[in-house]
């Protein structure tokens, strides 16, 4: 009888061991981002020239999300800095508060959500396509249009639910690589809001010829009506149904004529204003480029001579 | 003891030797008991409480006439079994600020991103497993039905959704098993299951999900999948407290559905008459290629007659289970948890089942 009293107090023990709730084991948290270098391997080595291997929508939609997850960039973050407008409080450029090298590493991971998330969107177009396949060389993404035919879409996502994703990683990736080439002139110049928009700020100590007829070549990078990357890469993707085979419109989340008047507006044209007149023949800065009527009416040394409330706007050397 | 090892290094020459063609993602079509959950997943070496079909058919050769119907419903979820109203709840609790977005100061909205990553992978958990089993010693006969749902917040790329996968298995596994007196005495049994299974996976971005899906949206009662599965065990009582176990599960797969062979080794050690202890080590040849605690399963019982107490620990998480014996009616309740990733502690899901369960076991 003592004996199985003595059992029964072990078993006893054993059960409430039990009910202490964690693993005997031990056990580790994963940490958000953690497949993301070997998703991002398998991505490279789809899209290698010479690769003839296929890749899944799954597999691609998990480079995407462990890339983003990877880069600490916060669904919530991006959505606020995305749907700045002339009201908001707070306006600011994408990551205008982070460091020039910190924007370069989020650049690449947005480069790779930007890649898996076209491959998805172009693979649908691929296959819904009846007549006409996409060719390389017809369109602003050739390589990743002809590699769509190898992306096998697995029936539980639905290529097109991807849409409002890729829209906002397309237009983050340009403001991102237009805020890096920025860095690249001189890490002394900022983007800050300006009536309604963005514009370049400069520090008296990087005003030179030089660097105003770089931030020319890049702003025309970047908001040129016709060859701008806004107008080439991002604009064509904003009508779904002819880029990817998507029903139109499809989403209420995402109002694509918001998006389009935050990329003509907010971005394209406001960023226009600051093209300086540098004296060169034909330069970009020549002429009224914030269509106030005036030309040329401000100095470009960070003071606002006009006394418009926006500062080196319109200028000139 | 020699004669053990040289049946097992024949049952695992033979495994080894067996062409496979299968993913290592595929769920075996397996029934747990629910006594067996209680004592954290461990039976391959047990035999002495309801069926062990799934577990080892050579448990048949030891079992008595049972002719019962048990119906057992669970439901969990990943991380905590409140983790999905959790979901619910950061979206009710700050639906003002994520309407008004643009006007947040960049830190809340950073704050806020790093409440709802943490939502990500967690989710609920619903399954049903109804069965009706007949055997007597040496052979039994079981139809059984799986259903598996698991719906879980993805925090996607830009946008959340929900996943959800389910599979449902409905099928029938019959089993024979005989005491063998060559190489020692112990017991060999085989069993053979068909089933067809229905799968689902389907990501629904949040707009998608909160127009309510209806069950056409989500499933195809065309796109089943007919599955054959062969399981071969071994069970050799060393002494009459102590028996090993050995089955190889899934040994031969046909059909559309094939997952990888388990060979799966047991203990039972019978310390008193009512006192029961068993450990399992599945998938010896790691096919899923998991860490070493996510092969082990192990507990205990003890049976006071009208109540049944039982612990253990499946994959190092613990379970805790009750049983009330009232002959031709069994009701039992068990809490367990479990890992769902692909290491300890990444996705571990927490469970409570009830089973009841009327007729003759």
């Amino acid at each position: 009888m003592r004996y199985r009293f003595g059992m029964t107090i072990i078993f006893g023990l054993f059960v409430g061991l039990s009910l202490g709730g964690c693993n005997i084991f031990g056990s580790e948290k994963k940490k958000p981002g953690a497949d993301a270098p070997a998703l991002q391997a398998q991505l490279d080595a789809f899209l290698n020239p010479n690769s003839k291997s296929r890749i899944s929508s799954d597999v691609l939609f998990e480079v995407a999300k462990s890339s983003r997850q990877a880069s600490e960039i916060g669904i919530l973050t991006i959505t606020r800095e995305l749907s700045q407008s002339a009201s908001s409080t707070n306006m600011s450029f994408p990551f205008e508060t982070l460091s020039a090298a910190l924007r370069v590493d989020k650049l690449q991971y947005i480069i790779r959500m930007d890649q898996a998330l076209a491959l998805i969107l172009y693979a649908n177009q691929y296959l819904s396509s009846t007549t006409t396949k996409p060719a390389a060389g017809a369109v602003s993404d050739p390589e990743l249009k002809t590699a769509s035919s190898r992306v096998d879409l697995v029936s539980g996502i639905d290529p097109c639910s991807m849409y409002p994703d890729f829209v906002v990683v397309r237009l983050l990736r340009v403001l991102i690589d237009f805020r890096t080439r920025v860095d690249g002139i001189s890490q002394a110049l900022h983007i800050s809001p300006n009536a309604g928009g963005f514009g370049v700020q400069w520090d008296a100590s990087v005003v030179n010829v030089q660097n105003a007829r770089a931030i020319n070549g890049i702003i025309t990078w970047l908001a040129d009506p016709t060859t701008g990357v806004l107008a080439t890469d991002v604009k064509v993707i904003l009508n779904p149904e002819s880029e990817f085979g998507c029903p139109s419109p499809l989403s209420e989340i995402i109002d694509l004529q918001k998006v389009e008047d935050y990329i003509d507006n907010t971005i394209a044209r406001s960023m226009r204003c600051y093209y300086i007149n540098t004296g060169d023949a034909g330069n970009p800065g020549i002429g009224d480029n914030d269509g106030d009527g005036r030309v040329d009416e401000e100095l470009l040394n960070g003071i606002d001579d006009d006394h418009d409330g926006r500062i080196d706007e319109d200028a000139r050397l | 003891m020699k004669r053990l090892v040289f049946l097992c290094t024949i049952l695992v020459a033979a495994t080894a030797g067996l062409p496979t063609v299968a993913s290592a993602a595929t769920p075996h079509s397996f029934r747990h008991e629910v006594f067996a959950l209680g004592m954290g997943g461990a039976y391959t070496a047990g035999g002495w409480r309801g069926s062990a079909l799934f577990y080892n058919p050579a448990s048949l050769a030891i079992k008595r006439f049972h002719l019962n119907v048990p119906v057992r419903f669970e439901f969990g979820g990943v991380g905590g079994i409140r983790e999905l109203k959790d979901v619910v709840d950061f979206f009710n609790a700050h639906q003002d600020e994520l309407k008004t977005i643009d006007q947040l100061p960049p830190g809340r909205a950073e704050e806020l991103d790093k409440e709802a990553e943490k939502l990500d992978g967690k989710g609920g958990t619903i399954r049903l497993f109804p069965a009706l089993r007949l055997g007597w010693r040496g052979f039994a006969i079981q139809t059984y039905a799986i259903f598996d749902g698991t719906p879980q917040m993805n925090s996607g790329v830009f946008q959340p959704r929900l996943d959800l996968r389910a599979y449902s298995d409905i099928g029938v596994i019959a089993g024979y098993a005989r005491r063998i007196r060559a190489f020692g005495d112990w017991y060999a049994g085989l069993s053979v299951k068909y089933f067809n299974r229905w799968e689902v996976y389907r990501s629904f971005s949040l707009e998608d999900a909160a127009k309510t899906p209806g069950f056409s949206d989500v499933v195809d009662l065309k796109n089943k999948k007919a599955g054959f599965g062969v399981d071969l065990g071994a069970l050799y009582p060393v002494n009459r407290k102590l028996t090993l176990g050995l089955v190889a599960q899934d040994l031969i797969t046909l059909g559309g559905v094939k997952p990888d062979m388990s060979l799966n080794f047991g203990v039972h050690y019978a310390l008193l008459k009512r006192l029961n202890f068993v450990a399992d080590y599945r998938d010896i040849f790691n096919s899923e290629d998991v860490p070493v605690p996510m092969h082990v399963y192990f507990g205990g019982e003890l049976d006071l007659t009208l109540l049944r107490l039982r612990g253990g620990f499946f994959q190092g998480y613990p379970s805790v289970g009750v049983g009330l014996n009232l002959w031709l009616i069994k009701l039992d309740a068990v809490y367990y948890g479990r890992e769902r990733g692909k290491k300890i502690g990444y996705k571990p899901e927490d469970n409570l089942a009830v089973e009841l369960q009327i007729g003759l076991d």
